[in-house]
């Protein structure tokens, strides 16, 4: 009996191994390719033509669509910097979903709003009842619509879809930071390829740490504590490069909610946003596939890693592991949603490619890593595991993980380098490799009790999480303050 | 075991890896800083003098700047190059002419590698180098990447020579985006009007769309006639969608009519927008009835287009706006938008 365990504990421990050797090497080929994007971006920079696009009449006009619930705390700099992104057309559409703090007080005191007429087409089904609409005395392009909460972001972003009157929409987190180019950037493959790109995702990086003032980020720090470092090189690896590789392969199925642009014809014609599911920006994008390669369309949908949004992420455990709980709920919504693609070659390498990596290793990757680490440690108690050997493997498999993590660090380092301190390169080196011991592991099980959550229905209502504010220039170096 | 033997090497090979990734970021971190601190010293060291020069004085000891000065006056003088204008523009013309600069982009243009050539091509835009026409044609005209072949056109647009509108409308199905031709005609402007005119008329789909639609931008009153046939007759929706703007923005009281027809419910939502809107633009009163109508449309776009157009056409136009919002309903909401944004 000890020996079956043992050499079915054996077999099973390399099961895991090369399960993760796999998708570890895949990530490997994401960053290489995310490399080689990097480098084709910055080696086109100087003749982006960004200034010709400013300057045109020819220019698409965007209408930033920000869904905003309880956040009074931001927001007011927030929709400044937005009215001062530079670009040539622009309307800013902030959807307030039912807040029960003083979001739509602080906005009407600060931009003298005033109630006003303004059609909403009715486009898109919405739930919440649109209460009343505003827009300041002076003619700035600013409407802020009061509506009746329904918990959901997604009708929130359909109400601002149906008020919306250009042909672009960029939906914009109320917390999130841009730079001051972002729009044009991540315009710029609508201009270049106006007939096939029907949407574009530009990159999110962790503002924590960072110093921001009037609505820009003009310092770039890694923060303070460890936890909000792992997530630093987490965003890195998995958002900025995972994603640019993603791209570059034309597979990119998610788009962040905190800014992505998208055609309005195209929303529209799949139908908005879906109330019903938690992840309703990667629901949205998984839609725009399904239904555009079911009409044998031309399309592309790209992810620009230049444009940067600044996005406050968790600074407690807590939060963090609501956080990535509901990612996990929210990523097996869609995948269920869109159970029909998975493994189906009418939806081309997103059926055959995108899905069934998403299944095996997104989903099930947090099974596989909390049943893995769970047998190896009951093998080990149980003395049916050779100490050595197991410690190899896990040395192996860890190593990995922050070769692979150091890598995008170095990505990071050798183009777009917004940090620039040794001190805050040598924290991020240490944050990959504890990420690798210990983060990872309790991710994987955050991750798991988000699958759980599907099955158990557990509710998926609008979470609003804690926010602190951004560090403002004038703040002593150490002090975290909020601004207003 | 196999297994035994092989985790030890692999681990050790993940390590030493790791360490020689970390020893390469550290010493490209500190090349970088090194050469960037150099090259920002000098970019303050010279920024002034290149104001001064901007600013009309003499920049004699701007000529003979070498190594990384010489490198940073180049770089300042490029990204400068699309801020300025008129006598400013020229100084620093002259002054990249003078270090050589543009004479070497010249050369690249014809010899150097994909990303050369494009450098090369956003500078002498930048610089409305007529010399470098003939080799920007070539570079439009030839089998490049899309990318470059965009620049191209771009920095023809910024030359502003007519002889290059022919090249960009040939370019328009081969690769090169019909907003970046059409920018670069416009930046050519009046010049490229009779050319446009050709093309609306017997071009294909897309170029007559651009060419209805530029002729508007640059202002060519004489193109009214031309854009009345289009609107009316064009077999393109698009191109009748293009030649409605363009008619409303220029005013041209010949196409009222061919306007007018284009509100007919058997038009797309585009055009009929399209056309609501010009004709609100003109204040064409005349207009009123079939825009009051329109209003009760219950396609919203073309609604709120001929809301906005009644408001527009003065006394009698806002009488019916408030008539409608007496009358309650969808029509009412979009009156009470477009009185609002016509006070």
């Amino acid at each position: 009996m000890t020996h079956v365990l043992r050499v079915t504990l054996g077999w099973f421990g390399w099961g895991v191994f090369w399960y993760f050797l796999l998708l570890n090497s895949w990530y490997l080929v994401l960053i290489v390719v995310a490399a080689y994007d990097a480098v084709e971006h910055f080696r086109a920079l100087p003749f982006g033509g960004y200034e010709d696009i400013f300057s045109s009449p020819l220019t698409p006009g965007v209408t930033v669509v920000v869904p905003a619930r309880n956040e009074e705390k931001d927001i007011v700099d927030s929709v400044r910097a937005l009215l001062a992104l530079r670009y040539p057309e622009l309307e800013i559409i902030v959807v307030d979903d039912g807040s029960t703090d003083e979001t739509f007080a602080v906005l009407r005191d600060a931009f003298a709003l005033e109630p006003v007429s303004r059609v909403i087409a009715p486009e898109l089904v919405t739930y919440g009842e649109v209460l009343s609409v505003h827009a300041p005395a002076d003619d700035a392009p600013l409407v802020v619509i009061r509506k009746t909460g329904t918990g959901r972001r997604a009708d929130a972003n359909n109400v601002g879809i149906n008020a919306a009157r250009q042909p672009l929409v960029c939906f914009i987190d109320a917390d999130a930071v841009l730079d001051e180019l972002a729009l044009l950037r991540v315009v710029k493959p609508f201009v270049d390829d106006p007939e096939r790109v029907v949407a574009s995702g530009g990159s999110v990086r962790a503002a924590n740490g960072c110093v921001v003032d009037a609505g820009r980020v003009v310092d770039v720090r890694m923060p303070r504590r460890w936890l909000e470092r792992i997530q630093v090189v987490e965003y890195l690896r998995s958002f900025l490069l995972g994603r640019a590789g993603w791209s570059r392969l034309h597979s990119l199925l998610i788009i962040s909610g905190a800014f992505g642009l998208f055609r309005r014809d195209v929303l529209v014609e799949v139908g908005g946003f879906d109330p019903a599911c938690i992840g309703e920006d990667a629901e949205m994008v998984a839609r725009i596939h399904r239904r555009l390669r079911e009409q044998h369309r031309a399309y592309d949908i790209v992810f620009v890693a230049e444009p940067v949004c600044w996005t406050e992420v968790p600074r407690t455990r807590s939060t963090l592991a609501t956080q990535r709980r509901r990612w996990s709920t929210g990523l097996v919504e869609v995948l269920w949603t869109h159970r029909r693609m998975i493994g189906n070659p009418r939806y081309g390498r997103i059926g055959l490619g995108v899905l069934p990596y998403f299944v095996l290793f997104e989903m099930l990757g947090a099974v596989v890593e909390v049943v893995g680490v769970g047998a190896m440690v009951a093998g080990l108690a149980l003395g049916l595991v050779n100490v050595a050997f197991a410690l190899l493997l896990a040395t192996v498999a860890v190593g990995y993980g922050v070769l692979l993590s150091v890598l995008a660090l170095a990505v990071e380092e050798f183009s777009y380098r917004r940090y620039r301190s040794w001190g805050d390169l040598a924290r991020a080196v240490a944050a990959a490799c504890i990420e690798n011991v210990g983060y990872r592991q309790l991710h994987a099980w955050w991750r798991l009790q988000g699958l759980l959550g599907v099955v158990r229905r557990d509710p998926s209502e609008w979470l609003a999480l804690p926010r602190s504010g951004f560090r403002a220039r004038t703040a002593p170096d150490e002090a975290v303050t909020t601004t207003p | 075991m196999l297994a035994e033997r092989i985790l030890p090497a692999v681990a050790t090979a993940l390590g030493a890896l790791l360490g020689a990734l970390c020893a390469a970021t550290a010493l490209g971190k500190l090349l970088r800083s090194a050469v960037e601190t150099r090259a920002e010293r000098a970019v303050t060291r010279m920024r002034p003098r290149l104001v001064q020069l901007v600013a009309g004085n003499e920049g004699e000891v701007l000529l003979h700047g070498r190594g990384a000065d010489g490198r940073a006056v180049d770089r300042l003088a490029t990204e400068l190059l699309g801020k300025v204008r008129g006598e400013a523009h020229a100084d620093l013309v002259a002054m990249l002419e003078d270090r050589g600069v543009l004479a070497r982009a010249r050369r690249r243009l014809r010899r150097g590698h994909g990303a050369g050539r494009a450098r090369a091509a956003e500078l002498l835009g930048a610089a409305h180098d007529r010399r470098s026409v003939p080799e920007l044609l070539g570079l439009l005209r030839g089998r490049r990447r899309r990318e470059i072949r965009s620049v191209a056109a771009r920095a023809l647009g910024r030359i502003g020579d007519p002889v290059a509108v022919p090249a960009l409308l040939d370019a328009l199905g081969h690769g090169v985006t019909p907003r970046t031709v059409a920018q670069a005609v416009l930046q050519i402007g009046l010049p490229a009007e009779e050319r446009l005119r050709r093309e609306l008329l017997s071009g294909g789909a897309p170029a007559r769309a651009l060419a209805a639609r530029v002729l508007g931008l640059a202002g060519a009153v004489t193109a009214g006639q031309a854009l009345a046939r289009a609107i009316a007759t064009d077999p393109d929706a698009e191109v009748r969608v293009s030649a409605a703007a363009s008619a409303g923005r220029l005013g041209a009281p010949c196409a009222v009519d061919a306007l007018l027809d284009a509100l007919a419910p058997q038009r797309t939502r585009a055009e009929r927008a399209a056309a609501a809107e010009a004709l609100g633009r003109m204040s064409v009163t005349g207009a009123a009835e079939p825009l009051t109508r329109l209003v009760g449309e219950p396609d919203v776009a073309v609604a709120h287009a001929a809301a906005c157009a009644l408001a527009r056409l003065g006394p009698d136009g806002r009488a019916r706006l408030e008539a409608l919002d007496d009358a309650g309903g969808l029509p009412a909401e979009h009156a009470r938008e477009a009185l609002r944004r016509a006070a």
